[in-house]
């Protein structure tokens, strides 16, 4: 009896084991050519050293956001898309508005919708999986 | 006794603990890339790397809702508020993984930045 019990175990691990998919997405974000500060908070620095808190300058001038699909595949070990620099599109997003610096920005990591379905073939070292990156905060145009 | 001893040992340890990360950190402007129009070495002594810090956000869960956010660093043992600190690169992935019966998802952030610092 005992016996039995280990082997159903034993199979039903082996079968999961198996059964097994995985997809995945993976990159490196950078953002070495920025033209304009891009801060985390509402804090920024002025070039003497002192702090200026964005947050009381007025009204942001609207909302920017970079946005990249980072792929990869052999189960997500091999990154397809390597380093991107998101300095480009925020600097044309900010531009857009008028704007010269970013304040509250977040960089957002999430699994890309496809990944949802393709990890059914994941099973398979070739199918590609990827994650959304987006950098996005609040534009704002201050005397720095 | 030995409980309420232990129970009350147990809360001075939190409080000192809490009060010792309190003292500690200091909410620093957070720059994503370089901060342009930073001062040049000719306006202050020292502008350098100070300190380095790598921090890895990670959010696992069961079903599809899987993201991770980079949005506030605190670092520890900064207490000027002169200091910047300066992601570099942001190291991103996130996979789905199916073991039956189970599907399971992650979204996980490897933060690489440096700490600055103007006197």
């Amino acid at each position: 009896m005992r016996n039995r019990i280990s082997f159903f175990v034993f199979v039903a691990i082996f079968a999961s084991v198996c059964t097994s998919c995985m997809v995945g997405g993976r990159g490196t974000a950078t953002f070495d050519q920025v033209r304009y500060p891009i801060s985390g908070t509402t804090t920024l620095l002025k070039k003497d050293g002192t702090t200026l808190n964005a947050a009381s300058a007025g009204k942001p001038l609207g909302h920017v956001q970079a946005h990249k699909f980072y792929w990869a595949m052999l189960y997500g070990s091999v990154s397809l898309t390597g380093k991107y620099d998101l300095s480009q599109d925020m600097n044309a997003a900010v531009e857009e508005v008028g704007g010269n610096a970013v304040i509250n920005a977040k960089l957002t990591n999430t699994q890309c919708p496809t990944n949802y379905v393709l990890v059914v073939l994941g099973i398979l070292p070739f199918i590609p999986g990827c994650v959304s990156v987006t950098l996005e905060g609040d534009a704002v145009k201050l005397d720095l | 006794m030995n409980f309420k001893r232990t129970l009350l040992s147990g809360l001075c340890l939190l409080l000192l603990g809490c009060a010792t990360t309190a003292t500690q950190q200091v909410d620093i402007p957070v720059y994503f890339g370089p901060r342009p129009g930073a001062p040049a070495s000719k306006d202050f002594n020292n502008i350098a790397a100070r300190d380095s810090f790598l921090l890895v956000g990670v959010r696992n869960s069961a079903g599809a809702d899987q993201k991770s956010e980079v949005e506030k660093v605190l670092i520890n043992n900064t207490k000027s508020t002169k200091d910047w600190a300066t992601i570099q690169e942001v190291d991103v992935s996130g996979y789905t993984i199916i073991i039956l019966p189970w599907m399971f998802g992650t979204a996980e952030n490897s933060v690489k930045g440096k700490v600055e610092h103007a006197q």
